[in-house]
């Protein structure tokens, strides 16, 4: 196989435009007020699963030879830290004006027993197994999944569905915040 | 700066125009997996060579006593250590996933992940009892480690280096241990058969790759759902693929991590689809691991020692 490596120095500039995310989770944010060391790997996951989430989301090819910076900054910790994350970054994508392809919403589903639950707080993820689930506009297509605890596989079909209806009802309340600020800012224009 | 890996257009081509016809280079189908060889070392315990086509990975298992965590006075202490080094492949380089200004290079990140993905697989499921490596709780407990030697890399070092670390784990054999009040006594091997770890579960990852035929605009709009997956990746097939999601299933069918960061967008059919094959595939891969352990076990049986501790001497009738 003739393959060839070549220095990534070279490109200082790629075509292609950056996408970085950083994450910030100040000790505030939290109950307990930790010092946490600063290349958290937990974090660098976090930003990097964000990364992928929004590179096929975002109308790249738009945006050639230029950097996009998202940086989140947690304010306070109540579980769904992901799910948050990404929500948060959607609409902030939409009011800075990056064309999107649709919103990305996702959302925490866990289950307790043979009940699935929607959406949990920082004591029912201590304690529940719990996926994430993040879903592109209204389409039944999972853009991200991501599952910790251990989890029997025949329940994970019930979490999946009930998380995609999470997410289209997130996906319109989301909506309609955007489209209110939009009419609000076109008022004041004219 | 580590290298980066160009593929050529014709070659990109090439591989992607095939994949939609259903051939992949090594001339398996879709869902294939390759050969998995595990190989034990027969001059110690719990170091195993696993390769999988031309992806090989090492795991060492070794053990010492330590005092524990104080917040945690009953358990052991259970470390994964995952480095990869420019060995395996020219765009890895030392010490760059820990870095926080590397971090946007794509190596940087699949290092990240790797790490991240056994290290929830096999630590935060509890495949390892940890309560059972402590000793004297609060000042004496074992500290088991792991170390993971990335040695030549062709794709999917993830289930690799998981189906790695199971093995060595299962094959490791720490030393007898006596505890008389705070007094430890350690046993040679020699004096005494050296005991193996407490294993709860074995959990297995599985990778799948994700293309799509029919550009991007119809990923994120269209109905056909006709995305292409692939299990176990070469390294052309993964720089090629548009989004990946690794399972990591055990025997009982218990999921004990999942991830799809993000990538292309795949409906959820067709990953509860993935999830049912990974779980055949899983329990395959399990029965190969013990069938391997249990080979190596009848190896080291030493027949002559054996006879010689048999309470019985054999009679002639």
């Amino acid at each position: 196989m003739d393959t060839t490596y070549a220095s990534s120095a070279v490109k200082a500039l790629p075509d292609a435009p950056v996408l970085s995310i950083l994450i910030n989770h100040p000790p505030f944010a939290s109950m307990e007020r930790k010092k946490r060391p600063r290349n958290d790997r937990r974090l660098a996951e976090l930003s990097i699963i964000l990364k992928r989430c929004f590179e096929k989301t975002i109308m790249l090819q738009n945006y050639a030879r230029s950097v996009i910076e998202v940086t989140v900054t947690i304010l306070s910790f109540d579980g769904g830290l992901l799910a948050t994350c990404c929500n948060s970054i959607t609409l902030a994508l939409i009011d800075a004006g990056i064309s999107l392809y649709d919103y990305v919403t996702a959302v925490t589903v866990g289950i307790y027993d043979q009940t699935a639950l929607l959406d949990l707080n920082s004591l029912e993820e201590a304690d529940l197994s719990f996926i994430t689930i993040g879903v592109v506009g209204d389409s039944d297509k999972l853009n991200l999944i991501l599952c910790e605890d251990r989890l029997p596989l025949d329940r994970v079909e019930r979490l999946i569905s009930l998380g995609i209806e999470g997410c289209h009802r997130l996906k319109q309340l989301m909506n309609e915040t955007v489209r209110e600020v939009g009419t609000d800012l076109l008022s004041k224009k004219q | 700066m580590g290298l980066d890996y160009d593929i050529s257009t014709n070659e990109q081509e090439f591989v992607l125009e095939a994949l939609k016809q259903n051939v992949r280079l090594d001339g398996r189908k879709l869902l294939d997996m390759r050969d998995v060889k595990i190989s034990i070392l027969p001059s110690e315990y719990g170091h195993v060579e696993v390769s999988l086509g031309k992806t090989r990975v090492a795991c060492k298992v070794s053990a010492e006593i330590v005092k524990p965590y104080e917040d945690r006075p009953f358990e052991g202490i259970f470390q994964i250590n995952t480095e990869i080094s420019p060995m395996c492949s020219p765009f890895f380089e030392i010490g760059q996933g820990s870095s926080g200004s590397g971090s946007n290079s794509r190596q940087a990140n699949e290092e990240v992940l790797i790490s991240r993905m056994i290290e929830k697989a096999v630590r935060r499921s509890n495949a390892l009892d940890i309560e059972s490596l402590c000793i004297v709780a609060g000042s004496k407990c074992w500290a088991v480690r792991a170390d993971l030697h990335f040695l030549n890399y062709d794709g999917n070092f993830i289930d690799a280096s998981c189906i790695a670390v199971m093995t060595a784990l299962l094959h490791f054999r720490k030393p007898d241990i006596e505890v008389a009040g705070e007094e430890v006594v350690v046993y040679d091997t020699n004096q005494r058969e050296p005991v193996p770890l407490s294993i709860l579960h074995v959990p297995i990852c599985i990778t799948f790759n994700f293309y799509n035929p029919n550009g991007n605009e119809e990923n994120v709009k269209g109905e056909l759902n006709n995305e292409l997956i692939l299990a176990d990746a070469s390294l052309i097939e993964e720089r090629l693929s548009l989004g990946t999601m690794t399972i990591t299933l055990n025997k009982n069918q218990e999921i004990c991590q999942l991830l799809k960061s993000g990538g292309l967008n795949i409906d959820a059919s067709l990953i509860m689809n993935c999830c049912l094959y990974a779980s055949k595939l899983v329990s395959r891969l399990n029965d190969e691991i013990h069938e391997v352990l249990k080979e190596d076990s009848k190896k080291r049986r030493n027949v002559r020692e054996e006879k010689e501790l048999q309470v019985f001497n054999e009679r002639e009738s």
